[in-house]
């Protein structure tokens, strides 16, 4: 299956060039002058926002300073590994693999999900595919968001369930150890060579919190969270990125059953979303937006209040610790330097 | 107005209080108020309410009953339930 990527909305056409001439100067400062690192680590997933991070890295800091960690888990797709270790070879950097399963185990990441799903599926086993989703006419009417449980027995149909909310917490802050095992990975590669971490998410995925706090979430530098998603894909065309990469269809390799990001969190397809968060952004009305999205406006109205209302769920996804009272650190920077 | 949706209100709101709203004490919540806009409640939320209904008035919800029309204020939710019963 591939996923055709090349039709970008007039409003999100960029000059690629200028767009990486940016990105480039931020992460040379910034590695230089704020994280006094010797480099950038980047988790490839094989997924086109993971691999434009790091083909940027590259152009930023050269091969030598950059390092690659593939971390495939029980459930991930074996293709995904192949398709990252063809671009690192591609990239020229050094790169290792890390099998996380193990460590999932020892945490207890499969048991307490597959412990929450059997208290709402009784007969579900271990080696049966799972995935969460949310219904599929969110736009069409009036729609609240509420997840629905997907299982397979092995050769046999989906069955849907509507989960509590107890069991989809458990479901879900089990699956985020993924994320978090991941980033623990990386920041481990970083201490060693005395790096600093990438982050990779576009701004879809930034602006609307789909991301695993203290997991994907947590990095030095995020050099594409500006980027809309299809404008991702004109940096990944203009820096070369294979067509392994660009053609997947982005999903969240999160569950063993296939579930694509519109699937699980958004309420459009991303190239579509896209456009609406940026007609968004820049104050467009929703007749105007619908007209390049291809939607109604009454479509386009409820997407905007989907985008608000996931801002205002995510927020805390973003916050940093709070402090009680302000702590000047001025005395300590000047005895570091 | 019926008795059974003014005791489904009063219900619900009391609900919403003591788990959304504990550390909100100054919060003023109108009956027409909408839940999810004005940040009561998120998605897991209306999921929350949907158990509350189902332990506390039987109240079975089919998927596409699902919406702000039927969860999104109080006073829809008591009409929502009335309409059950």
């Amino acid at each position: 299956m591939t996923y055709n990527h090349t039709s970008t909305a007039p409003s999100l056409v960029i000059d690629p060039a200028t767009a990486v001439d940016r990105i480039i100067e931020s992460l040379r400062s910034n590695l230089l002058n704020e994280f006094r690192r010797k480099g950038y680590v980047v988790g490839m997933s094989s997924g086109v926002d993971s691999s434009v991070t790091a083909a940027l890295a590259v152009r930023a800091v050269g091969p030598s300073h950059v390092f690659g960690v593939f971390m495939p888990e029980r459930e991930s797709d074996p293709d995904s590994l192949r398709i990252a270790r063809e671009l690192a070879a591609q990239l020229g950097i050094e790169s290792t693999t890390e099998d996380i399963a193990d460590t999932l185990e020892g945490a207890g990441c499969y048991q307490r999900r597959n412990d929450a799903i059997r208290r709402v599926v009784p007969e579900f086993r271990d080696d049966w595919g799972c995935k969460l989703v949310l219904p599929s006419d969110r736009l069409s009417a009036d729609r609240l968001n509420v997840t629905y449980l997907v299982v397979r027995e092995p050769g046999g149909e989906d069955r849907r369930v509507r989960l509590p909310a107890a069991e989809y917490r458990q479901i879900v802050a089990a699956s985020n150890f993924k994320q978090r095992v991941r980033k623990m990975m990386e920041y481990y590669h970083a201490d060693r060579l005395h790096f600093a971490v990438l982050g990779t998410p576009n701004r879809l995925e930034y602006d609307q919190g789909f991301f695993v706090k203290g997991g994907d979430g947590l990095a030095d530098i995020k050099p594409i969270a500006h980027l809309y998603k299809s404008q991702v894909y004109q940096i990944a065309d203009y820096l070369g990125v294979p067509s392994s990469v660009t053609s997947r269809p982005p999903t969240t390799d999160t569950f063993s059953l296939p579930q694509s990001q519109e699937e699980f969190y958004y309420n459009l397809p991303t190239r579509i979303l896209d456009v609406v968060l940026h007609g968004l952004n820049t104050g467009r009305s929703a007749a105007d937006v619908a007209l390049e999205a291809g939607l109604t406006p009454e479509q386009v109205e409820r997407s905007f209040r989907d985008i608000e209302q996931k801002r205002m769920t995510t927020r805390y996804l973003h916050l940093g610790p709070r402090l009680v009272e302000p702590v000047d650190l001025c005395t300590m920077i000047q005895v570091d330097l | 107005m019926s008795t059974l949706e003014a005791d489904v209100r009063a219900r619900v709101r009391s609900f919403l209080e003591e788990n959304f709203l504990y550390m909100r004490p100054d919060f003023v919540l109108s009956d027409d108020d909408r839940l999810l806009e004005r940040g009561v409640v998120d998605s897991m939320g209306v999921v929350e309410i949907l158990n509350f209904l189902e332990d506390e008035f039987g109240v079975k919800t089919a998927d596409d009953e699902i919406s702000e029309a039927n969860l999104g204020t109080l006073n829809a939710i008591g009409a929502f339930v009335a309409s059950k019963s």
